[in-house]
């Protein structure tokens, strides 16, 4: 991975806006998720708290204010009398009654039974057949204990008892409190908030009333489930419960809060993240992708161009219409390699210059015509002496001499010919005619236009080179078409070139070492007057020696046709 | 690139901070010593009074599971079931099992009528379920039935509810109640009666009360409690005890061999045979107590005549019984 963006400045350019785009927008998605889940919580998890609070201390208050009478009524004496004596100052018994219940009554009925379970006196007097079971339930509870117990009557609502004893501890009767559900439904209203349910639950977690009604018994029966199991109550589901536990009567009260985020609500608040996720990646994709490309596209032509350039291709040009810094760089580019191949021109034509100014320096080293003076003295005493070989000499070299000095640059092939016979005429006569020279040049060439004493220095070079010293030397002159072009070779039966020498003729650009200044000179000529795809060439013959070829373009005198 | 990722996490983890904890409600869990587990295969009604009253009575929190009487006793035949005490199932189907039970002599068996136990105290009497015949007082005005004899007579061909023995467990019993109360050759009886019910048979032997009750049948086979109930329920019927005599099989309750809370079981099992719950059994539950210290209500007849009824063969001759049986359906016809 992070080669891969190391790699290149456009991968580097799109991880950049990956990450500058994603990054603030996962953070500030967790941040505010995190932020508005635990807020509410918490202020949920207070109010259900002070709820709690609020629902304790009501039923606190009414199970005291309705605990402290019955208390009173069991430790009285005329309880205690009109239950020994069954019946009788039930006048007395019943001021007492109102008496002492006074507080407690709006919410909870009072009754008083007997030993048997039967209801004598009671606050409730629509009521009838109040009696219990002594050996069940409530009064059973109370007969065995000797504080008040807490339960349910038949109803469901809530009951609580205590057993009239006298100092002996003989039991004379009950005192009992009901309180229906409609009066503990109205502890509820004042303190607990939409949406949350209060379920009181006796000791062993059965459920004793709920402000759901009986539908919540299912849920509870499932609570105590998990609770024996030891699982988490609140966990996972859609409430959060609170538990509180009522020390005295061993009542817990259960406070159900439907969460705001329960497993569903969180599940799509996470599906929105992800989704605004996904398309701000989309986004930032897209975004990187076109930043990356604007930015890196220029860059990369630059490289490429650069690439080209380093291969020697100077004519590349880069296309741009932009006007910043990369517009800029990219004119620089092009601006910079139009003027070095400008350059590059230039110096070729300097060169070239060059060369021409060297020739004619040469040239005009000596003065033409006093040689020229001197050479025709010369031949004038071979003639007078009767030495014919010194005047035709003489003659020759003057020829040649003529040639060399004038100023016609380019001559038809049939004067190079007739100069070449001249150079051949003076080599004749130094080697002894040790060798022959064979012309086979057909007619349509002739006046083709060659740069003058390019022959001469092959064949030179095919004598001394070549032939030299051979009986048999041989040397041929033939002329050929190829295309547009005119080739010249000059075979020899001599020795044949080095291998080392041939190679450097066949590499233009390459100076021979050891001499052989005269190809060397023709091969550049040829390349200066006609461009590089022209020169000599050499290679071995079939029977030993060597051919010199020279490639020229077919040029005639204006007027002339080719 | 490491250095943003620990920056990231640090964030996520602060952000985390400030959870509302969950209360540990592990406070309000009753300690091992306070619990019971408790299989039964009785109705809600009658299970739920008795055990809110034992938890009042010893704080023991007991944790109900209900099924049928042979699933669960599978369940506890395969072990590792967690289950302390089964409550629930005829005698035949816990003394079937009496391997997987624990022997317990409670506290109150004395005062336990001796025909109610088992010998070898694998489980504990409940109650007691007498068979007994019902019929439709509007549509059988004279001659009413008196006894099994009645299921065999012609005069009732067609008009008899049974319910199928293979398939109910107190069909199955109503069926060897009959056989053992008429004696006499087993085959030829059955196959009276099989050639009586004329192919009626019920899946349930909750289904005889409302096939009587519409009319369907005139008379029927079935639990003295499942009758009472009906009577109370406002259905229009009437029970006759058979005059031969019937069987009043008990339901039990058994420990678990190798149980997390046998002291619990224990304690258990004494209340359900004290005298608190039995008196209740007859008004609240129409079922008979198996004390013999206990009065019985106005409506339960006190001297209904008991059969010797053989419960070991009974238990030992029931697949026979029912191979005889398919083979006498078969026989006839259906």
């Amino acid at each position: 991975m992070m080669d891969w963006i190391r790699r290149s400045f456009r991968n580097r350019i799109f991880m950049t806006v990956l990450l500058v785009t994603l990054v603030p927008l996962l953070l500030c998605d967790v941040f505010m998720m995190q932020m508005v889940v635990r807020r509410s919580e918490n202020g949920l998890d207070l109010q259900a708290r002070q709820e709690m609070e609020g629902l304790f201390r009501s039923l606190d208050t009414a199970l005291g204010e309705i605990g402290s009478p019955i208390g009173e009524l069991c430790d009285s004496t005329v309880v205690r009398s009109a239950l020994r004596r069954d019946g009788e100052d039930s006048r007395l018994l019943y001021q007492l009654l109102y008496q002492k219940t006074s507080g407690a009554r709006p919410y909870a009925s009072f009754d008083i039974y007997d030993t048997e379970g039967r209801c004598h006196y009671s606050t409730d007097a629509g009521q009838t057949d109040r009696d219990m079971d002594t050996g069940w339930g409530l009064l059973y509870a109370a007969g065995n204990r000797q504080a008040l117990v807490y339960g349910t009557d038949e109803e469901g609502g809530l009951a609580l008892a205590q057993a009239v004893r006298t100092r002996e501890g003989t039991i004379l009767g009950y005192v009992a409190a009901r309180m229906n559900r409609d009066s503990i439904s109205a502890l509820i209203p004042q303190v607990l908030s939409s949406g949350n349910d209060f379920i009181l639950l006796d000791g062993a977690w059965r459920m004793l009333f709920s402000s759901r009604g009986l539908q919540a018994r299912e849920d509870v029966q499932a609570l105590r489930t998990q609770l024996l199991r030891g699982e988490s109550l609140s966990g996972g589901g859609q409430y959060r419960y609170y538990a509180r536990l009522h020390e005295a009567s061993g009542f817990t009260l259960l406070l159900r809060q439907s969460k705001v985020y329960t497993p569903q609500v969180m599940d799509s608040l996470y599906a929105i993240c992800a989704l605004m996720g996904i398309l701000c990646l989309l986004l930032s994709l897209l975004t990187a992708l076109a930043l990356s490309r604007y930015l890196a596209k220029p860059v990369k032509d630059l490289d490429e161009a650069m690439g080209q350039v380093e291969k020697g291709r100077l004519d590349v040009q880069l296309e741009s219409d932009r006007k910043d810094e990369m517009g800029r760089l990219t004119a620089s580019f092009n601006r910079m390699t139009r003027e070095y191949r400008q350059n590059l021109a230039r110096s070729v034509q300097r060169e070239r210059e060059l060369n021409e100014t060297r020739l004619s320096m040469f040239q005009a080293q000596l003065n033409p015509h006093f040689l020229y003076n001197t050479l025709d003295s010369m031949k004038w005493m071979g003639v007078t002496n009767h030495v014919p070989q010194v005047a035709a000499m003489a003659t020759d070299l003057a020829s040649l001499l003529r040639a060399g000095v004038s100023g016609e640059k380019l001559i038809p092939l049939e004067e190079e010919l007739e100069l070449l016979e001249r150079y051949l005429d003076i080599q004749q006569l130094r080697f002894a005619d040790s060798f022959t020279c064979e012309t086979d040049i057909p007619e349509q060439f002739q006046h083709c236009l060659v740069p003058k004493l390019v022959l001469q220095p092959l064949v030179e070079n095919a004598i001394i080179h070549g032939v030299a010293d051979r009986e048999d030397g041989y040397i041929k002159l033939s002329g050929r078409s190829e295309g547009e072009d005119l080739i010249l070779s000059v075979q020899d039966n001599g020795r044949g070139i080095p291998e080392e020498i041939m190679d450097c003729l066949n590499a233009p650009g390459k100076e021979i070492p050891g001499g052989h200044l005269g190809l060397n000179n023709v091969g550049r000529i040829v390349r200066l007057y006609y461009g590089e795809g022209y020169g000599i060439r050499a290679e071995r013959g079939t029977d030993g020696g060597s051919i010199i070829q020279l490639r020229l373009p077919i040029q005639k005198k204006e007027g002339e046709r080719a | 690139m490491k250095r943003m990722l620990a920056l990231l996490c640090a964030i996520l983890l602060l952000s985390g901070c400030g959870v509302v904890r969950e209360q540990d409600y592990a406070a309000f869990a009753p300690e091992k010593s306070k619990r019971l587990n408790v299989f039964t295969s009785h109705k809600a009604e009658v299970y739920e009074p008795i055990i809110r009253e034992f938890e009042q009575r010893t704080g023991i929190w007991v944790d109900v599971t209900t099924d049928g009487t042979e699933t669960l006793l599978e369940r506890i035949a395969a072990g590792d079931s967690g289950c302390d005490l089964m409550l629930g199932g005829g005698a035949d189907s816990l003394s079937a099992f009496g391997d997987y039970f624990q022997s317990y002599a409670g506290t109150e068996e004395e005062y336990i009528e001796a025909k109610f136990l088992d010998g070898s105290d694998r489980w504990s009497p409940f109650s007691a379920l007498p068979v007994v015949l019902v019929y439709n007082p509007v549509l059988v005005r004279v001659n009413p039935p008196e006894g099994w004899e009645s299921l065999l007579d012609e005069a009732w061909k067609g008009k008899i509810a049974l319910a199928d023995p293979r398939v109910s467990g107190s069909g199955y019993t109503a069926v060897c109640t009959l056989l053992q109360a008429l004696g006499g050759g087993e085959r030829e009886t059955l196959a009276r009666l099989i050639e009586n019910l004329d192919g009626t048979l019920m899946p349930d032997s909750g289904d005889v009360i409302g096939r009587i009750s519409e009319g369907k049948s005139y008379l029927g086979v079935t639990l003295e409690e499942t009758a009472l109930k009906a009577i109370a329920a406002g259905y229009d019927i009437a029970i006759v005890y058979p005059k031969e005599g019937t069987s009043a099989l008990p339901d039990g309750a058994a420990i678990v061999k190798g149980c997390s809370h046998p002291e619990n079981a224990a304690l258990f099992i004494d209340f359900i045979q004290g005298k608190d719950v039995q008196s209740r059994l007859a008004e609240h539950f129409c079922r008979r107590s198996v004390r013999s210290d206990v009065n019985l209500p106005a409506h339960m007849p006190e001297n209904v005549k008991l059969i010797d009824y053989d419960m070991e063969q009974a238990g030992a001759g029931k697949t026979a019984l029912l191979a005889l049986w398919t083979e006498l359906m078969g026989e006839s016809g259906l």
